[in-house]
């Protein structure tokens, strides 16, 4: 599939499909291919000898839920003139998936995407690269590049036990990262700019009251 | 039935060829029946460093495509009579081969050799997926530097992917002089960002380039650090606990005198 861009924006051209199913796979595939290039873009999806039905509107919009940065701006006929379904005026927030926890080591390479939060149990090593909708915590050395709150919440947050990352993203706001974080640290945007916090205050929410906590043994220095 | 061993590193220059060499060799010196692969098509050294170079007259591609049996294509080594290896061609490149094709001729070979070791070409494309298609073992050599351990790790991720692998890790050429004074990643810090298994760690040796020059590997020499080290690699790869070595500073005054007196460290 072409993707093309003019001064209606960047839009993927899925021109000359019959049937619905191959249109799909083409667009994962698309998109996939060329995730890095189109970073955190806007995307109109132009359909053209296909009828368009809800099915296949549903199934254009399910593929981009794969690809948190990006956003599905609408998906229209190739005829200048109002889309068929324009996403920008009226566009719902895209629920989150429920979280994906990862229990290995992410290495050099190796990209983990998820349209929600995002746990990782294990490192993230430099040249490992984090994707997520929602918020982003990591067991673990953060030594790679984090995007949290994809493409645009700039309310999410990233957590680290060690907090090393090589760049960080929160919503649109970019920031490079440093080799100094030696506790658990958490990152979030303050006035348009990233902040990075000791993580140890941790809140406890109001709803735990005294009496459900665990009780801490007080020997368990001993071993 | 054999073991088949890939050593590989997705960077090149860190070691590679001199590893399985060595390995091989000190393998072979325990009575054991070895084959060492070169599966760097088109870039063919391993003969170059076991001294074979002028006995090649069949390849890895010629036994492939069917021009010629294994029996014939396999050179028997200058010292070790149960020492043998398959030259890589030196006219095609990594595409006259496919992950299958190796993989069912690392098992033909498995159940004629106690090891079947293949020396894996730079880079993680084809010719990294042929020399990985038919091993049961990994193991990764990095230098310490920031751009070895980099490739290594990239290198780990791809074996952990395909879940065969279990990967061993070779620490090249460290210097404990410049780990000492801060200039060089210690083996701590590489295994904190690699997390696997230490199979060994070889110090930087000038014999290295002599014995690699004259085609003789080092793992025979009984003066050599290097040579101790990749002889107790080849006992733990044999099961064997072997302690690490302590890495010595070489530019200590007495170490230079041992030396000197030809003593080992």
């Amino acid at each position: 599939m072409e993707i093309k861009g003019d001064k209606r924006g960047l839009r993927v051209l899925a021109h000359g499909f019959s049937e619905e199913t191959p249109l799909i796979e083409d667009l994962r595939r698309t998109l996939t291919d060329r995730s890095e290039f189109l970073g955190a873009a806007a995307l109109l999806v132009e359909v053209d000898g296909l009828g368009l039905s809800t099915t296949l509107f549903q199934q254009i919009a399910d593929v981009f839920t794969e690809f948190p940065a990006l956003k599905l701006r609408g998906i229209q006929s190739p005829d200048p003139g109002p889309a068929l379904l324009d996403l920008d005026s009226t566009r719902p927030t895209v629920p989150l998936s429920p979280p994906l926890v990862v229990r290995h080591t992410v290495r050099s390479g190796q990209q983990v995407r998820h349209s929600g939060d995002l746990v990782i149990v294990g490192d993230v090593n430099p040249g490992a690269t984090l994707i997520a909708s929602g918020d982003i915590m990591v067991f673990g050395w953060l030594r790679g590049t984090v995007y949290a709150g994809q493409p645009d919440r700039r309310e999410r947050s990233i957590y680290a036990v060690r907090f090393q990352p090589s760049q960080i993203k929160i919503g649109e706001v970019l920031a490079l990262g440093d080799r100094d974080g030696q506790s658990p640290e958490w990152a979030h945007v303050e006035s348009g700019g990233i902040v990075v916090e000791s993580w140890t205050d941790v809140h406890i929410p109001d709803s735990v009251t005294p009496e459900s906590r665990y009780r801490r043994n007080s020997s368990g220095l001993s071993h | 039935m054999g073991e088949a061993i890939v050593i590989t590193s997705g960077k090149g220059g860190v070691g590679k060829t001199t590893t399985t060499a060595n390995i091989g060799a000190g393998l072979a010196k325990l009575g054991k029946k070895v084959a060492l692969i070169d599966a760097d098509i088109g870039l063919r050294n391993l003969d170059v460093v076991m001294g074979l170079e002028n006995r090649i007259v069949y390849d890895l591609v010629d036994v492939i495509e069917g021009f010629a049996k294994l029996k014939h294509a396999l050179i028997k080594d200058k010292r070790f009579e149960n020492l043998y290896l398959l030259p890589a061609a030196q006219t095609r490149d990594k595409t006259a081969v496919s992950p299958e094709q190796m993989r069912e001729l690392v098992t033909q070979m498995k159940e004629e050799f106690d090891y079947v070791l293949i020396d894996s070409p730079a880079g993680i494309e084809q010719g990294f997926k042929n020399a990985v298609a038919g091993a049961d073992k990994a193991l990764v050599v990095a230098t310490p530097e920031v751009s070895s351990v980099r490739d290594a790790d990239r290198i780990i991720g791809l074996l952990e992917a395909q879940e065969k692998h279990h990967p061993f890790l070779i620490i090249n050429r460290i210097r404990a002089s410049m780990v000492k004074k801060g200039d060089m990643m210690d083996i701590d810090d590489m295994i904190e960002i690699l997390a696997i298994e230490l199979l060994g760690v070889v110090p930087e040796d000038e014999a290295i380039v002599v014995s690699t020059n004259r085609g003789e590997p080092l793992v025979l020499n009984l003066q050599s650090r290097a040579g101790e080290a990749y002889r107790n690699i080849v006992r733990r790869l044999e099961g064997e606990e072997v302690p690490m070595m302590k890495l010595e500073d070489e530019s200590g005054f007495l170490y230079r005198l041992r030396k000197i007196m030809g003593l080992k460290g």
